[in-house]
């Protein structure tokens, strides 16, 4: 918990994500502490995003989580997280976490990371259903979010 | 002829006191710990609960025992009602209400209004709402499109409504409404938009109005005596009364009338002093340079009489704001002892940094301290003329349009924005959630049209340890205050601001949300963390309190109002089906439907029956 403190906020975030950086930081980062609710949290968030609860995205979702939580200080996981949704609220309020130095940067280059390692994991994204009027908006905003 | 003397009584009180049945439902409610009947806990705005089952010594144990889901993806501010054994449950717009059973957690009537949606797009700060009011058998709903509604309590049908502001002009609604006696009063937003501040007392039998005060203006448009309303001046000059025109003296032509002073934040009572407490919001423009003058009543602590509306005495903290310092937040009404004397106390945690604590009956400021030593854009206020020092190197006013005003503390969200605070009377603290971020600030010339931001001024924001040169990356602090000193007591450092409302019980127990969805409990006395859980979202409500069947329960609503979850925002914007239904985990459509939810927590049965079967054993 400490040694995360002692590295800038956001910052940190950005060089514990990069891979590039995983060996040099190996023996400061706290790995695999992640809670089981959070595990639980994204595996389910995982398997909606991939295609429906069942075993094979069950498999590649558990199988990137643990990817997740050997890089990631579980902290860190959830600062990038929270900043990525203070960002989407719109007003005064998430202007004060706009110019968050290195904020943008540790977002994207989380989303990165875990996209990779999903992919690495087998998962693939379900072909985008035909519109249909009842469905439309579901799929729009799927191929959306697939956008980086 | 002979009367019994209770319906004599009664004949007596339906001609002269009518209303005082009204403010018995409300005073009931709130006498009764197991409840949770007001924003504030009770009047005072304290957000105190003599309820002690959950103590510090076990809160450890505590965990979620139900969630439920609103359905609604934006900010989710403020915090439910319960009264008796039904919970009242608010969302962001469009302003649904639901009303759930204690017993089941079934939902027993849901309301939800047809608001335009272009409402949206005129207001400033996401389409927040921070509660409900409850007295008589209704629940009052202050919608953002400013339609104030009176729903019935037991099946939630419109018993009446009443437009109380106009959209099209900037208008909206945010504020939870607070009822005394008779009346149910209630502000108005859109500072940002131009819009002249008001506070307005509706009858709570039919809607009709019953007074309206604005915050600007000639005096009786204000409610306001010349000769008898009266304003600190500082320890020289003491209490004085404002004189006429005081408000149209300090603005150029008629500004006045698109001046600000909005009232969108709490709402507390003294039923003693039958006084109601609130603050007025930032002047418009954002722009300084264009507005000389005090620009009162902007910025100014009212207390108003709540019969008639006239203002017994204001105070204005930030006069002339050239940093958007609304003076919105809570009032803390307490008992406190001053100079060895009891006092009836006011307390405010001010946007501008300082915490001020005041005498509530007179209006006169006792002390006025930094609740944040970062805070710069004042040395100090100087007691003798009642009146902040500004340092000229933060003054958005001297620095001129176009001129970019660097390292100014606290930022425009002030070192604490509405989430209110909270009062433990055992211990004598104020625990209060703050912002650490300090703003460079440059204002640009704007024309007033209706309806459109009137804003003027563009910002950035960052930690304040940018300026304070510490290295520090934290935007929060929670911290404990001593208002009769003026000190902080201790303080925990947040990496996020800390926008939840905080609770403080008879337990010894301090409750308060965090950014990244923690609900976090901490020794009163200490600040030693005690518990932590990870809610679905961002924490922006306020922890509430209650008692049912035994059971201390702790509610909160979570809901940052953006979502970094995957694939939950798509899903909740095609399909409705499962919003508002309890338990966020009943199947994956509803979990990936989340939206607000509100966590309720309480201790296992084996904890509360272990701790009454030892309390009988010593017996």
């Amino acid at each position: 918990m400490q040694r995360v403190n002692k590295i800038s906020f956001f910052l940190s975030s950005l060089l514990l994500l990069g891979l590039s950086h995983y060996s040099s930081y190996a023996e400061d980062v706290p790995l695999n502490n992640y809670p089981t609710q959070a595990r639980v949290e994204y595996v389910f968030e995982c398997m909606s995003k991939y295609g429906g609860e069942n075993y094979t995205t069950m498999y590649g979702c558990v199988c990137a989580i643990d990817e997740i939580a050997k890089r990631i200080p579980y902290d860190n996981y959830v600062r990038t997280q929270t900043l990525d949704s203070i960002l989407k609220v719109p007003g005064e309020r998430s202007a004060q976490y706009r110019d968050i130095k290195g904020g943008r940067e540790a977002i994207s280059e989380f989303k990165t990371f875990t996209a990779e390692r999903e992919s690495y994991c087998g998962l693939k994204k379900p072909a985008p259903v035909a519109a249909t009027p009842a469905n439309t908006q579901t799929t729009k905003a799927s191929q959306a979010s697939a956008q980086p | 002829m002979k009367f019994p003397v209770k319906s004599m009584l009664s004949v007596v009180c339906a001609l002269a006191c009518s209303g005082a049945a009204f403010a018995d439902s409300v005073m009931d409610a709130i006498g009764n710990n197991a409840n949770w009947a007001i924003w504030g806990g009770n009047y005072a705005g304290n957000r105190y609960s003599t309820l002690n089952q959950i103590t510090a010594a076990n809160v450890s144990k505590l965990r979620p025992e139900w969630t439920f889901s609103t359905g609604v993806l934006r900010g989710h501010e403020g915090g439910p009602l319960v009264i008796g054994e039904t919970m009242y449950v608010h969302t962001p717009f469009p302003n649904k209400v639901f009303a759930i059973n204690l017993n089941d957690q079934t939902v027993i009537w849901q309301y939800e209004p047809k608001q335009d949606a272009n409402v949206i797009g005129v207001m400033c700060c996401d389409t927040v709402n921070r509660g409900l009011a409850y007295a008589d058998g209704k629940i009052f709903l202050q919608q953002a499109d400013t339609t104030l509604v009176a729903l019935n309590a037991q099946d939630g049908k419109l018993v009446w409504s009443v437009k109380n502001g106009d959209p099209k002009k900037g208008e909206t609604n945010t504020n939870a409404p607070i009822v005394v006696k008779d009346k149910v009063i209630t502000g108005i937003s859109g500072g940002e938009f131009g819009v002249r501040g008001f506070a307005a007392a509706y009858n709570i039998s039919d809607g009709k109005l019953a007074w309206k005060c604005y915050s600007t203006g000639p005096d009786a448009e204000m409610c306001m005596d010349p000769a008898k309303t009266m304003t600190w001046t500082g320890t020289k000059g003491g209490m004085q009364p404002v004189g006429p025109d005081s408000s149209l003296k300090t603005w150029q032509g008629d500004q006045w009338k698109i001046g600000g002073g909005t009232t969108w934040g709490w709402y507390s009572y003294d039923p003693e002093l039958n006084l109601v407490y609130y603050g007025t919001g930032n002047p418009s423009t954002w722009n300084p340079v264009v507005r000389p003058g005090d620009n009162k009543w902007s910025m100014t602590i009212m207390a108003r009489d709540a019969d008639t509306g006239m203002a017994k005495w204001v105070y204005q903290m930030t006069p002339h704001d050239e940093w958007d310092y609304d003076g919105v937040n809570e009032m803390q009404l307490v008992k406190m002892k001053a100079n060895g004397k009891e006092m009836k106390g006011l307390v405010h945690f001010d946007r501008n940094g300082f915490g001020y604590t005041m005498n509530a009956e007179t209006g006169e400021v006792l002390l006025a301290t930094k609740y944040d030593p970062v805070v710069n854009w004042a040395s100090h206020i100087d007691m003798e003329t009642g009146r902040p020092v500004v340092d000229p190197k933060y003054s958005t006013d001297k620095n001129g349009a176009d001129f970019n005003t660097q390292g100014i503390c606290p930022a425009a969200l002030g070192s604490k924005d509405q989430q209110p605070s909270a009062y433990s009377p055992k211990t004598g603290l104020f625990y209060v959630p703050t912002n650490h971020v300090c703003m460079d600030y440059e204002p640009y010339q704007v024309e007033y049209v209706a309806g459109q931001p009137y804003v003027g001024a563009t910002l950035s924001m960052f930690p304040a340890g940018k300026v304070k040169g510490d290295n520090s990356t934290h935007m929060g602090n929670f911290i404990a205050w001593d208002a009769t000193k003026g000190e902080i007591k201790w303080s925990l450092p947040e990496q996020f601001s800390v926008w939840s409302g905080a609770l403080a019980t008879a337990g010894d127990v301090v409750f308060y949300g965090t950014l990244e969805g923690y609900l976090k409990a901490v020794d009163a006395n200490t600040g030693k963390e005690l518990y932590r859980f990870k809610t679905p979202s961002g924490i922006i409500g306020n922890i509430n309190t209650w008692k049912f069947k035994d059971k201390q329960y702790i509610g909160v609503l979570s809901g940052v109002g953006g979502w970094a979850g995957i694939g939950m925002a798509a899903g909740l914007a095609g399909d409705t089906d499962g919003l508002g239904a309890v338990g966020a985990y009943r199947s994956l459509s509803a979990y990936t439907q989340l939206g607000g939810v509100l966590t309720v927590f309480s201790l296992p049965s084996e904890v509360t029956q272990g701790e009454a079967n030892q309390k009988v054993a010593q017996q």
